[in-house]
């Protein structure tokens, strides 16, 4: 099968079995590693992309399916000088461990935020559990997100020597 | 139509995925949102839905809500959300699994994979009483999501909506997984009840899920609280009278038959006073 | 030790310099690489637990498209392991357990690697397999390893033989006589304890190369040494043929802490010459993890009505799976976790590594401790029924204090638990009575206690100062999401040095320009590669001040590093910068750099106290306080924990914000183990568990915000007085967990996972416990080297 995926703004041609997973393709055919393959039963989140603007778990999704939507991947929502509200807060708050599961929480919070720009805790948590993370215990990342809400970036501590 | 050599196929009428599914037989499946067949099927050929308009549709009125089989879970949880007699149907698919497979699994992928044994809308749409309308080769028909589930239908099919009666009943959806979220359920229990002006609950519809193969409603307890007055004990006590006698517990990795089985009552118990409460809130 | 500078210069938040490129997408993990012409692998695994091999044939799968090359036993003949070499890389004449690997395959893509393995003939006759410890130790039972006899020792010293790979005991004084007293409660606890997956994101995953005729392994890995010398004493060849390189590695938990994929991508490449990358499939990556090992505990005790524990005798069995790996070492340290906390009048441990046709086990954080410390916190509480005495009071009495003697002998120094317990209830308040609320779910409360260490061993440092004034950090060391590497190792060098830490360059583990190292596991980063970090600056200071007092006409002694220049002591801005010294150095000697080391210091334990031994007493014991409120309900046996408070013993917290990332992901996993995640083993001998779908990882609704109190200046030897913080946060996780059931639910707990069905079992009255049949109640009859 011959087709256009759209990613990140640009077409991409491609040609090949259309049961194969946008993650494959994203990882294996155009070296768009953000994206990782973890679980590759849409449990866990690692994989998430935006389609269209809506966060899917990319193990799932056939490429066959995906002529003519819009396609972001982690590459594709900011570069190293803008990083999202999120990225930034997730930064400032120092909550990165292992990092695989951050192109994911990434792009499904940075969603959710948008959505619901001033969440409680509970619902926080809730919209984060597609994102399973093995190493922070999520509560920092909440911590960070709850930060953002409506009144912007909270105070980051850091002590200098 | 030719059939084109090719692994995924877009259909964009019903008629055409079901010209497919007769010529293609076994060595094809009908995709709907994914979530299940890229797990299990990947050598045979995809027929999917995604192209046919109107497969997504909801409506809702005072009448009936109706549902396209395409639709997904938080398409349906936003449509029903806030409304009195169909909150079993907005916790089943606002609860279930988690919000990026909730935007991507349908309601006919939840209904029609039958391997598939821990599917949330099955019973919360059994308890409201849903129809379901097939496309068939011969035509189109309509029958109880109860026969439906019961009686598998063998011909090509494609399930193609479902119809949700509006009542002035209430509703609740109970699930049990170990963890808080991500898991398949243990258990489910849907409830549908008439509220009497007393706050008594009448004309229970009770459907259990995942505790079998198939969702299926659970008549010889809703026969025992018939014309009583039921409370949230007393129905308990039905229910752990009846369990094991009503069902039979299916062992599998994420549970086994004998839990299941033991906390059937609690969570019938549970959705009555679900029900009485938001009666109550009402 | 003195420090040539205040040790809060070191204290700081400092940011993670890894988290941007992570949170960009950017980062490249060994899954990630990928290059022109790499080969893909797949590996061809048993799926039969035990049997004899009749024929693997690969005949068929060589003549498939894009296969380049098929690996099996013969291109692997030796044996390796940890204590006794009794581990083939493929199986030889026999499998003994379901995924061993058979052969590997390499292609042009994974689909035809993968395809291909699937298409070699195996031929297995199946053997019954032992799938359980208790029918590994029966009388009779055949054996896993018919020719143990025969393997190599790697170390002396234990008592090994039948199906069990390696006993270690501890003796000391007089158990019989304590037993036997007139005035002493004797209390007897068995338990149990199931797997548990680590389920880094990362799974194994190695790209090997092989040019100009060495190995390059680029791997995720904790342990780039281990590596180096597994894969050359499988391979056959020199160590020095092999060269490991480490980029940032997606998740360990002390399974990457051992050889693993490698060896087999290294014969590939060496058979193609080209880069292979083999990566395991999740599913291979759950069915084959080197888990925490399930483990069966009898632990008795005698105990006077003052409350004095006079006696206690302990038997752990550790399932090692098919091979002893990890689990031979670990069989070290119940000495140290069951046979820790309390004072203990006499002592008899024994524990041992036994083998059985399951997935061999391994090492996971905290490995041993955590299952030992539930083990020995619900005995406690028992204990404290028995003679009728408040658990927390309890503890207090009997908690080790300065002067005291742990299990071997060994002389603990400081009073570090006691204080610890008081603060825990100061803090949190006394315990109240387990009540039923008014939701109907049961209340329960437990404190618990837990020693843990930190495993030192030898590290290696340079430091080269550069003419801009930054500095090169290169060890072994390996960033695999702790922070270490970005965190606690610049900032330690940038506070020896008077630098920013941003000006210090962190070189990541690289065998061909780093030093031996031990590796990054057992919290010991930190403590073993920071002293040897220390070291290493200790001489570039000193070179450095000499130039300096020179040019500043200055005693050394009179000089101090700070904020990138070189002062004399008290009059800021009287110096120059150090980019000016460096100049001057260099014109007068050449480039800066200073070398450090570490190793273990060596504590002493009692002579003749422990036999089979790798350590026999702990050189940095660490230890911790954990507090937690938790609801059953009854209906379902649903376990809720309420709130969730650690105290732990730090030492010195150098990044404190870091350290809380660390309790809030170490006690979320600790909820994991206790609550959930749960591994069973089927009739085929392999794990019902294949993936995310059946294994259950907390998700973000199952944790709750941890509440913490850093506990500092308890003795270490760690550098400004650190002690590891990653590894001991999951310590007494499952213990206060299964304490405060038991307190809610009135009945004691003697297994883990607390799946709601067990406690629903447990609350119904249905579980028939765990009774040990296997197991003797005259200690030495469990022994091989005291049984008559």
């Amino acid at each position: 099968m011959v087709l256009t995926l759209m990613i990140n703004g640009d077409p991409v041609p491609y040609h090949g079995d259309p049961r194969r997973s946008l993650l494959e393709v994203l990882r294996d055919d155009l070296h768009l590693t953000g994206a990782k393959d973890v679980c590759g039963e849409g449990f866990c989140g690692a994989c998430i992309v935006q389609i269209d603007g809506v966060p899917k778990v990319s193990c799932l999704l056939p490429v066959g399916r995906l002529a003519g939507a819009e396609i972001t991947t982690i590459e594709g929502v900011s570069n190293s000088e803008t990083l999202t509200a999120v990225q930034k807060a997730f930064l400032e708050y120092d909550v990165v461990q292992c990092g695989m599961c951050f192109p994911g929480m990434v792009l499904s919070m940075t969603h959710f935020m948008a959505e619901n720009p001033s969440p409680t805790r509970a619902e926080l948590k809730s919209a984060m559990t597609g994102n399973i993370c093995r190493c922070t215990g999520y509560e920092r990342i909440i911590d960070a997100l709850l930060s953002l809400g409506s009144n912007g970036l909270g105070p980051v501590e850091e002590v200098r020597p | 139509m030719e059939i084109p050599q090719q692994s995924l196929i877009s259909v964009t009428r019903v008629s055409q995925a079901l010209d497919l599914l007769t010529r293609l037989g076994e060595t094809a499946t009908v995709m709907a949102g994914g979530t299940w067949v890229m797990r299990e099927a990947r050598e045979r050929t995809f027929i999917s839905l995604a192209e046919i308009p109107d497969l997504t549709d909801i409506t809702l009125d005072d009448q009936v809500l109706v549902v396209g089989a395409m639709a997904t879970h938080q398409d349906i949880c936003n449509a029903v959300i806030g409304a009195p007699d169909l909150a079993a149907l907005a916790t089943a698919a606002g609860k279930s699994a988690t919000p990026a497979i909730r935007r991507m699994a349908t309601l006919g992928g939840n209904l029609c994979t039958r391997d598939f044994h821990s599917a949330d809308l099955a019973p919360a749409l059994l308890a409201l009483n849903a129809k379901v309308t097939l496309e068939t080769s011969s035509g189109r028909e309509t029958l109880s999501l109860e026969d439906y589930l019961n009686t598998p239908v063998d011909r090509p099919h494609i399930l193609h909506h479902v119809t949700v009666p509006r009542t002035s009943r209430r509703s609740a959806h109970v699930r049990l997984m170990q963890r808080q979220a991500g898991d398949y359920p243990l258990a489910v229990v849907s409830l549908s009840a008439a509220i009497h002006p007393d706050g008594t609950l009448h004309d229970l519809r009770i459907a259990v899920g995942s505790v079998e193969e198939r969702a299926r409603r659970w008549h010889a307890l809703e026969a025992l609280c018939d014309d009583q007055k039921m409370t949230s004990d007393s129905i308990r006590a039905h229910a752990a009278a009846r369990a094991s006698q009503d069902f039979v517990g299916r062992d599998a990795v994420d549970g086994q038959g004998w839990y299941r089985l033991r906390v059937l009552p609690a969570l019938v118990a549970q959705a009555v006073s679900d029900i009485s409460l938001t009666a109550q809130g009402a | 030790m003195t420090l040539p500078y205040p040790p809060n210069t070191a204290v700081m938040n400092l940011p993670r310099r890894d988290a941007k490129d992570k949170l960009l997408g950017r980062t490249r993990y060994t899954v990630d690489e990928s290059s022109h012409g790499m080969l893909h692998a797949a590996a061809r695994r048993s799926e039969t637990a035990s049997g004899r091999i009749v024929k693997i044939d690969v005949t068929p799968a060589l003549s498939m498209p894009g296969v380049k090359a098929i690996a099996t036993r013969e291109d692997a003949p030796g044996l390796h392991g940890i204590g006794i070499a009794d581990h083939p890389l493929f199986a030889k004449d026999v499998v003994r357990y379901h995924g061993e690997p058979l052969a590997v395959v390499a292609a042009t893509t994974l689909a035809q690697a993968r395809a291909a393995a699937a298409a070699i003939l195996v031929e297995i006759d199946p053997i019954a397999p032992i799938l359980t410890m208790a029918e590994a130790l029966a009388k009779d039972a055949p054996l896993i390893h018919p020719d143990w006899a025969s393997y190599e020792i790697l170390r002396e010293g234990a008592a090994r033989g039948g199906n069990i790979a390696w006993e270690a005991t501890v003796v000391r004084g007089d158990t019989d006589a304590a037993f036997a007293r007139d005035d002493v409660i004797l209390v007897e606890g068995t338990y149990r304890v199931g797997r548990q997956s680590h389920v880094p994101f990362e799974p194994r995953a190695v790209v090997a190369a092989y040019e100009d005729g060495r190995f390059h392994i680029h791997t995720s890995t904790q342990v780039p040494w281990t590596v180096r010398h597994v894969t050359a004493k499988i391979l056959g060849v020199p160590e020095a043929a092999v060269h490991v390189t480490v980029p940032a590695v997606g998740g360990g938990f002390g399974l990457k802490f051992d050889c693993s994929l490698e060896p087999f991508a290294a014969i590939l490449a060496r058979k193609t010459g080209r880069k292979v990358s083999l990566v395991n499939s999740r599913r291979e990556e759950q069915m084959t993890c080197l888990s925490r090992e399930n483990a069966d505990i009898l632990i008795r005790s005698a105990v006077t009505p003052e409350g004095d524990i006079v006696g206690r005798e302990a038997t752990v069995l550790m399932d090692c799976g098919a091979y002893g790996g990890e689990q031979v070492f670990l069989t070290t340290m119940t000495a140290h976790t069951l046979g820790g906390n309390y004072r203990l009048g006499s002592v008899k441990i024994a524990s041992q590594a036994v083998y059985t046709n399951t997935p061999p086990n391994g090492a996971f954080r905290a490995c041993n401790g955590v299952y030992n410390t539930f083990a020995l916190e619900c005995h406690t509480d028992e204990i404290c029924k028995a003679i009728g005495m408040d658990p927390v009071a309890f503890r207090r009495r009997n908690v080790v204090g300065d002067g005291d003697i742990g299990a071997t002998g060994q002389v603990f120094e400081g009073d570090v638990l006691g204080p610890m317990l008081d603060l825990a209830i100061d803090t949190y308040g006394p315990h109240e009575r387990a009540k039923k609320g008014p939701d109907g779910r049961l209340y329960g409360r437990a404190t618990t206690v837990g020693t843990w260490f930190i495993f030192v061993g030898p590290s290696s440092a340079t430091v080269n100062l550069n003419v801009d004034g930054s500095a090169t950090l290169v060890t072994s060391g390996v960033e695999i999401g702790s922070g270490t590497m970005v965190q606690s190792l610049p900032q330690i060098v940038a506070a020896n040095l008077g630098i920013h830490p941003d000006a210090v360059i962190v070189k990541t583990a690289d065998t061909d320009a780093s030093g031996r190292d031990l590796g990054v596991g057992g919290g010991r980063t930190t403590v073993s590669i920071g002293a040897a970090s220390q070291e290493a600056c200790a001489e570039v200071r000193s070179k450095l001040l000499a130039v300096a007092s020179q040019m500043l006409q200055t005693p050394q002694d009179d000089l101090v590093l700070a904020q990138g220049r070189v002062e004399i002591r008290d009059r800021p801005g009287s110096g120059t910068t150090i980019q000016t010294v460096i100049a001057q150095a260099e014109l007068e000697h050449g480039p800066i750099s200073g070398s450090g080391a570490f190793t273990a210091p060596g504590i002493p334990a009692m002579p003749g106290c422990a036999a089979g031994h790798f350590i026999d007493a702990i050189d940095i014991p660490v230890f911790a306080v954990h507090d937690c409120d938790v609801a059953v309900d009854p209906d379902t046996g649903k376990v809720e924990v309420l709130a969730y408070r650690v105290i732990q013993d730090v030492g010195r917290a150098l990044n404190p914000r870091a350290i809380h990332g660390q309790i809030q992901g170490g006690v979320t996993q600790g909820i994991g183990y206790a609550l959930h995640e749960e591994i069973t083993i089927n009739a085929e001998g392999a794990f019902d568990q294949t993936g995310f779908s059946s294994y259950r990882i907390p998700t973000a609704l199952d944790t709750l915000p941890i509440d913490y109190h850093l506990y500092e200046g308890a003795p270490s030897c760690g550098p400004l007085g650190t002690k590891g913080a990653g590894e001991v946060p999951i310590l007494n996780v499952g213990a206060t967990i299964a304490c405060a059931v038991a307190n809610a639910i009135g009945t004691p707990v003697n297994a883990l996972p607390l799946t709601a069905p067990r406690v629903l079992g447990l609350i119904d009255g249905l579980s028939s416990g765990v009774d040990l049949a296997h197991l003797s109640r005259h200690w030495h009859e469990n022994t091989i080297a005291f049984s008559e």
